[in-house]
């Protein structure tokens, strides 16, 4: 079992910090660990993808020992899946001043996850927005149909991270586990099938790579699997271009000819 | 060769200590800066600072090596040879953890610091994974979560708001003694008995989070801006030392309440 209580600083420049914050397997989802990530600028914190209720305790411990909850200014939410968002009813009161961002498309369903929204959520437009956090700022970059219809992926500028969802979610052995992407055709083979069932479409894959290799990201960070950072940015951008996924692959399949 | 040492005191049993060491790759991977662990070849860890530290990094193959009362993990890198021994003594309700980090080869004069917080995270880790609950939890549905609500424990409040709908939010106006009035207030629309209410002003600097049944207080966090007091009521004092401090609340206050569901 993986299990890694330890944050890990990926940026810190003395006012701007970044740090992954541990990782735990539970019994029901081997191999598909969830990644957590909080971005602070002066005292003002982001928590990207916070996650459920069986990382709640690690994440909490984590983040408390290098921000004050009640400093957290934004909760961001990549999309609706559970695992992301399984744990907003702890994280909205233990993170009381913070702001729900979830895609629009998904504010309406905040109900269902038994909190009332009171001015807390901020639905995010299909074409993305900015945060200001601190004396930075971070992007909401439409991610849309990667994999859910409502998706964005989150830009941090100054340190030059993506937080990229789903895109790039790679599944472990029970054997290994490694934070950031060392050989890169070995990781591709742990990434694949993933890829190619969970993603909608090849086109709205290929637009995101367009799209992220304008920004020119230093690192991408996913909410499951291993970071890229170096030559492997390049290579994993250069990967997915070459992909196809979801209805491309599987129309006949499904449907028959 | 460079040598530190430290001592951590482990609230829990020398045996639930044995266990951590004993699944190395786990103990290995709760080492600060170990960004990778592998067991396909051996047990292999790499060691990486991060990179606005100190440019450094190595891959450990380690062995691990035991006696009765010690645990020596005895890592050869490309570059440097590090060996932690971890060495344990029993007390009664605790276990003291004797460890002892040497390291030779690259960056040896130059890595003081980071060695240091290596030592001491190992220590840390040590520590809070013995201390852990060993599997992760798994949301209790007894009728009695309420009632184990304790706020110095966010996994028993956790718990709690799990099974929880938010029933109202909004700004309120607390006059000094007159929280519990709010309360009454927030009761008047709802049937339920268990009531947790939180509260913080907008500039975060006081907050409380309250916990009842029906009109007895059942746990309570107070917080302003010099002290923070956690009661878990379990007797009169208990009671009255959180009436004490509910009768202090004042100010505007964000206020959430929340009401179990599926009958906590
Ligand atoms: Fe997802
Ligand atoms: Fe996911």
């Amino acid at each position: 079992m993986i299990r890694n209580m330890n944050s890990y600083p990926l940026y810190d420049d003395g006012k701007h910090r970044v740090y992954w914050l541990g990782i735990e397997e539970s019994e029901d989802e081997k191999g598909i660990l969830t990644n957590q990530y909080l971005v602070i600028d002066g005292n003002e914190a982001a928590l990207i993808e916070p996650g459920g209720f069986f990382v709640f305790s690690r994440v909490l411990k984590n983040v408390s020992s290098l921000i004050p909850p009640t400093q957290i200014k934004y909760l961001m939410y990549s999309h609706q899946d559970p695992d992301v968002v399984a744990g907003l009813n702890l994280w909205f009161e233990y993170a009381p001043l913070a702001e729900v961002a979830v895609s629009e498309l998904w504010v309406r369903f905040i109900p269902h996850m038994a909190v009332l929204s009171a001015g807390r959520i901020i639905g995010i437009p299909d074409k993305g927005m900015e945060f200001q956090l601190g004396s930075s700022k971070i992007k909401a970059v439409p991610s849309h149909y990667l994999h859910s219809p409502g998706n964005f992926s989150f830009y941090d500028e100054k340190s030059g991270i993506l937080f990229s969802t789903d895109i790039g979610a790679a599944a472990f052995s029970s054997n290994e586990w490694y934070l950031f992407v060392e050989d890169f055709e070995g990781h591709a083979r742990l990434m694949e099938a993933f890829h190619k069932r969970y993603m909608s479409s090849t086109k709205a894959l290929r637009a995101w790579v367009r799209s992220i290799r304008r920004l020119n990201p230093k690192v991408i960070a996913p909410q499951h699997g291993a970071i890229f950072r170096d030559e492997n940015v390049g290579k994993f951008l250069d990967w997915l271009e070459s992909l196809d996924v979801g209805i491309d692959v599987f129309e006949n399949e499904f449907y028959g000819e | 060769m460079k040598r530190k040492a430290t001592s951590v005191e482990i609230l829990a049993g020398k045996d639930e200590v044995i266990r951590i060491l004993e699944d190395s790759p786990q103990f290995i991977t709760n080492w600060p800066y170990v960004v990778k662990v592998s067991t396909r070849d051996g047990l292999v860890a790499e060691i990486l600072l991060p990179r606005f530290l100190f440019k450094f990094g190595d891959t450990y193959r380690f062995s691990v090596m035991k006696d009765d009362t010690s645990y020596i993990y005895d890592g050869t890198g490309k570059r440097s040879h590090l060996i932690v021994t971890v060495t344990l003594k029993e007390w009664q309700t605790h276990t003291m953890a004797d460890i002892e980090l040497s390291y030779k080869g690259r960056g040896e004069f130059l890595l003081g610091k980071p060695l240091e917080v290596l030592l001491k995270g190992i220590g840390n880790g040590l520590k809070s994974l013995s201390e852990a609950p060993k599997q992760a939890p798994v949301p209790a549905i007894s009728s009695h979560v309420a009632d184990e609500v304790d706020f110095a424990d966010p996994m028993s409040v956790a718990n709690f708001l799990v099974k929880s709908r938010m029933v109202h939010s909004g700004l309120h106006v607390v006059q000094k003694g007159g929280l519990l009035n709010l309360v009454l207030e927030l009761r008047e629309n709802l049937k339920d008995d268990v009531l947790y209410v939180s509260g913080i002003t907008q500039d975060g600097s006081k907050s409380f989070k309250l916990l009842l049944r029906k009109s007895q207080i059942l746990a309570l966090e107070y917080r302003s801006d010099n002290e923070i007091k956690v009661v878990k009521v379990e007797d009169d004092a208990s009671a009255r030392q959180a009436l004490e401090f509910v009768s202090r609340i004042e100010g505007a206050y964000m206020v959430n309440a929340w009401v179990p569901v599926g009958g906590v």
